[in-house]
This record gives C-alpha cells, sequence and structure tokens, in this order.
C-alpha cells in the first residue's frame, strides 16, 4: 500500500515540476511551442496555455505511472515483503492468509458448551475435586445430580424449623420476658406483661408432613353472629413459605385478620355508638317520647278492643267494611221462633201483672 | 338514672306489649322525668332489638313498606294517628340507616317506635316469655347506656 502511495509521490514531482510554473493562460503570455508540431491555434486545443516541453513531460510521466490495479493486487503487493507471503497462485485462487489464520485460531477454541456445562465447569473451580464432575452431565440438566446442589439441601435441613407468625411470636415473648418468668405464663388475669395471647396460639398442626414439611392448619372457634346466633369460623394458619408473592408483611406480629374479622370488630364500635346516638335523641325528648307513647297506645287500645277475636287477634283491616245490602236479610227460622216465643211470654207476662196489681187494689179497698 | 327507674320503664312496657292496657295507662301517666328517660330508652332498646331480628341489618325497603302498610291496617285508630312515612323511618334507623338518626323529633318517634314494637311482637303472637326475655335485653342495654353516659 506504501508503495502506491510512493510511487504516486514519485511521479508527482514530474507532474508538479510541469504544474508549479504553468503558464498563466489567463494572462495571455504567449508559450514556447515547437514549430509544427502542436499549435495553440488548433482547434480543440485544451493546452493552450503549455508549451510542447511541458506536454511532452505530462505524457512522459504517464507513461511511468504504474498499471492501474486491484486492491487484491495491491494487497498482494504489500504481502511481498512478509514472511508469510503466499503465492501468486493462491492469491489467483482468492487465498487469504489472515482468514486461514482465523479458522486455525477457531480450531484452538474450546468446544462450544451449554449454559449448564459452564456452570458445572465454574462449580469445579470452587468445590472440592471429586464432588463435581461437569463431564457427567447428560443431555438433561434436570436429572443431573450435582455435589452441590446436594450440599445447598443439606443446608436447607439445618435450618430451623418453619414456624407460623403466632409461634415466632410466642417465641418473642419468651425471649423478652425470660427474666421475669421461666415460661410462658397463661395466667388469664391479664396482669402479666408477658402474657401470649391465648386466643392466637395456633392448635397443633394436624397435617405436618413426616419429613417436617409444614402444611396449612385448622381450627376452629365460635363466634356470634349479630343476631346473637353462634357461628362457627375457621381460623387457617399457614407456614411463612405459603404466603402469596408480594406479601411483605414482617411475621411474628400475628395473624392478619380477614375482611369480616375486621369488619366485626368495628360493627361492634358501630352498633354500640349507632345505639348511643339512638338513645341519646330519645333522652333528649324523653317526656315527648312518653307523650307519643301514651297517644299510640290509646288508639292500639281502641284498635284492640273494638276487634277482639276469639284466639285475640286483631281484627283484620278489610273486616271494618262491610257492604250494606240493598233489602234486608229476613231472619232465620229459628231466631223468628225465639222472638215469637219471648213476645207471647211477655205479653203474658204483662197480663197476669196487670191482674196482679187489680187484685190488690180491690183488697186494698176492701 | 337508677336501675329502679329503668324496671318501672320495662314494667310500663311489659304492660302494654302484654296488652294490660289499663295497667300500662296507670303506669305511663305515673312516670316523673328520670324514669320517663329511662322508659325513652327501654322502648328505643326493645324496638331497636324487635327490628333487627325481623328485617336484620338495611333490611330492602319493600319489606319495611310491606310490614308497615300491614300494621296500619290491622290499627286503623292508629294508623290515623302514625303515618306510614315515620314508621318506616324508625325501621330504617333502627336496622342500620344512620342518617335517619334523629329525623323525626320526640313524640312523634315514640308513637311511631311504641306502635311499631306492638306490631312486630303481635306479628307472630310472641308469647310472654318471648317479651320478658326481649325486655330484659332492653333493660340491660338501657342499664349499659345510662352507665356509659354517666362515665362521659
Amino acid at each position: 500500500m506504501s508503495e502506491v502511495y510512493q510511487a504516486s509521490e514519485i511521479t508527482q514531482p514530474a507532474s508538479e515540476a510541469a504544474a508549479t510554473a504553468p503558464p498563466d493562460a489567463s494572462s495571455g503570455s504567449a508559450s514556447v511551442d515547437n514549430p509544427g508540431s502542436y499549435p495553440d491555434a488548433a482547434p480543440g486545443d485544451d493546452f493552450a496555455g503549455y508549451s510542447d516541453a511541458d506536454i511532452d513531460a505530462i505524457l512522459a510521466a504517464e507513461d511511468q505511472l504504474p498499471e492501474p490495479r486491484t486492491r487484491q493486487e495491491a494487497a498482494a503487493d504489500t504481502w511481498d515483503g512478509a514472511p508469510d507471503d503466499p503465492a501468486d497462485s493462491e492469491l489467483a485462487t482468492g487465498y487469504d492468509g489472515d482468514v486461514a489464520a482465523l479458522l486455525a485460531e477457531e480450531q484452538q477454541l474450546p468446544e462450544p458448551r451449554t449454559r449448564q456445562e459452564a456452570a458445572a465447569a465454574t462449580w469445579d473451580d470452587t468445590t472440592p475435586p471429586g464432588d463435581d464432575d461437569p463431564e457427567a452431565f447428560s443431555a438433561n440438566p434436570a436429572t443431573e445430580y450435582d455435589g452441590d446442589v446436594a450440599a445447598l439441601l443439606a443446608a436447607e435441613e439445618q435450618l430451623p424449623e418453619p414456624r407460623t407468625r403466632q409461634e415466632a411470636a410466642a417465641a418473642t415473648w419468651d425471649d423478652t420476658n425470660s427474666s421475669q418468668d421461666d415460661g410462658l405464663d397463661m395466667r388469664t388475669d391479664g396482669s402479666s406483661p408477658s402474657q401470649p395471647d391465648t386466643v392466637t396460639e395456633p392448635p397443633a398442626r394436624n397435617n405436618e408432613g413426616e419429613n417436617g414439611t409444614p402444611g396449612p392448619t385448622e381450627g376452629q372457634v365460635d363466634g356470634h353472629a349479630q343476631n346473637g346466633t353462634d357461628v362457627p369460623v375457621t381460623i387457617e394458619y399457614l407456614p411463612p413459605e405459603a404466603r402469596t408473592v408480594g406479601d411483605t408483611t414482617p411475621t411474628g406480629i400475628g395473624r392478619k385478620p380477614t375482611g369480616a374479622e375486621i369488619l366485626d370488630m368495628e360493627g361492634d364500635d358501630r352498633t354500640e355508638s349507632r345505639l348511643d346516638r339512638l338513645f341519646d335523641e330519645m333522652v333528649k325528648e324523653a317526656g315527648d317520647v312518653s307523650d307519643g307513647s301514651g297517644a299510640i297506645g290509646e288508639a292500639i287500645v281502641i284498635d284492640d278492643r273494638s276487634a277482639p277475636g276469639p284466639s285475640g287477634h286483631p281484627q283484620p283491616y278489610h273486616a271494618t267494611t262491610r257492604t250494606v245490602p240493598d233489602h234486608p236479610v229476613p231472619p232465620d227460622p229459628g231466631a223468628s221462633d225465639a222472638i215469637s216465643s219471648m213476645t207471647i211470654i211477655g205479653v203474658a207476662a204483662a197480663v197476669a201483672l196487670r191482674h196482679a196489681v187489680s187484685a190488690l187494689r180491690k183488697e186494698h179497698k176492701a | 338514672m337508677t336501675n329502679t327507674d329503668v324496671d318501672s320503664a320495662v314494667a310500663v312496657l311489659r304492660a302494654f306489649l302484654t296488652r294490660d292496657f289499663s295497667t300500662y295507662q296507670s303506669l305511663r301517666e305515673g312516670l316523673d322525668a328520670s324514669q320517663q328517660q329511662a322508659f325513652a330508652v327501654v322502648l328505643a332498646a326493645a324496638f331497636t332489638s324487635a327490628a333487627a331480628r325481623r328485617f336484620g341489618e338495611k333490611p330492602p325497603a319493600a319489606d319495611v313498606i310491606e310490614f308497615v302498610a300491614e300494621a296500619r291496617a290491622s290499627y286503623p285508630t292508629a294508623a290515623g294517628i302514625l303515618s306510614a312515612e315515620d314508621a318506616e323511618t324508625v325501621i330504617r334507623a333502627s336496622t342500620g340507616d344512620d342518617d335517619l338518626i334523629g329525623a323525626l323529633d320526640g313524640r312523634r318517634s315514640g308513637a311511631a317506635q311504641t306502635a311499631m314494637l306492638f306490631a312486630l311482637t303481635r306479628e307472630n303472637e310472641a308469647p310472654a316469655a318471648a317479651i320478658d326475655a326481649l325486655l330484659a335485653e332492653a333493660a340491660t342495654q338501657a342499664e349499659d347506656y345510662f352507665q356509659r353516659r354517666a362515665g362521659r
């Protein structure tokens, strides 16, 4: 490559020699032409400002320029001075020594390997020999036994047993109150600050696995609905591992209440507050309340007395509206007989009474 | 406020609910100011408990309207004094609609609660024992309320 530039540089002085002092064509100064050679007045003469000698020099310099060559030829010239210069025949076939060197370098690279194999090799560097053999990996990493994985599992075995938040809280109580009492204070008078909340004490696990794997634990307590009925409430104790993703609540502070339990907790206060408001209103106007109660009570007494039923049921509202027939309904035969008998008896009694009075008057006169 | 006042209020209400009207009228007219306060609280407590058992928390409006309509039909004289709106208001105020607490004045509220309490106990022919239990619960609530009030 440098030779190319050198060649150009070499040829340049000749050109420069002709160009460094070019005749000023614009100045109109006449050049020195060889007679009969390159007449300046000839049509199409673009070198009117040059003398014939200059033109000859230019042409001579052009003859000395190297032949045009391709990039490959220039590269081959460059290789000429290098010790690993390939033969010209190789250049003709497109052989490139660098490519061969790259390929040779590639041949020396280690064989391609999977990520698992690379990881195994890394483990080899950090673990004692013999514990791990990356060459023993098969195509299925999932089936591979790895001594380091076994070591991790063994370390996990040495971890403390998973415990519930309640257990952690109880342990915390133990640690902070060991100087005051040796164990859990189960007194129920609430006088000891170290008394754990026996309500939140988790029940014994009933489904713990053989390998100590904790499972969900359920307990039941009796709850009370607002109407006073007993409602069984199921409490589920879950190990910390069973928490949902994103649950960052620290363990050891007790079970989180459910929404229903929160409502229950607030419900007592809300109901009490509502009743107090209602009672306050009633007390403020107790006299009017009593008067209103008395007034409506008298009306109810009237309704109750006006419609006494055989069983004490108040008379239905629609029973008070009776339809009146256009024509009186004739009394039934039994009723008319009774009326007739009563009339006859009455008349007879009146007659007898009149006779008796007459007899008494006569005796009195006599 | 003493427990005796609460007991007197309970006696008045028991006479009324068991339809011993002559006793009811005489006892009610004999209440002094303190006993009237106890009577107002016992009445509200008994009515609230009975309404909560009958309707539950925040019942549908249709349930309340239907009950009030039937009660007013059963007691036409009382219906002439007590409006359906007042009766529905006290029921809804006692079953969770807190905004209606204090919506009625004392006289209308007392009349409505008394009439609806009577209708609630008569609806299923509540026996005397059930009425006694209801009044005992109301008396307890009233005593607790007066104790809290004394501590304020």
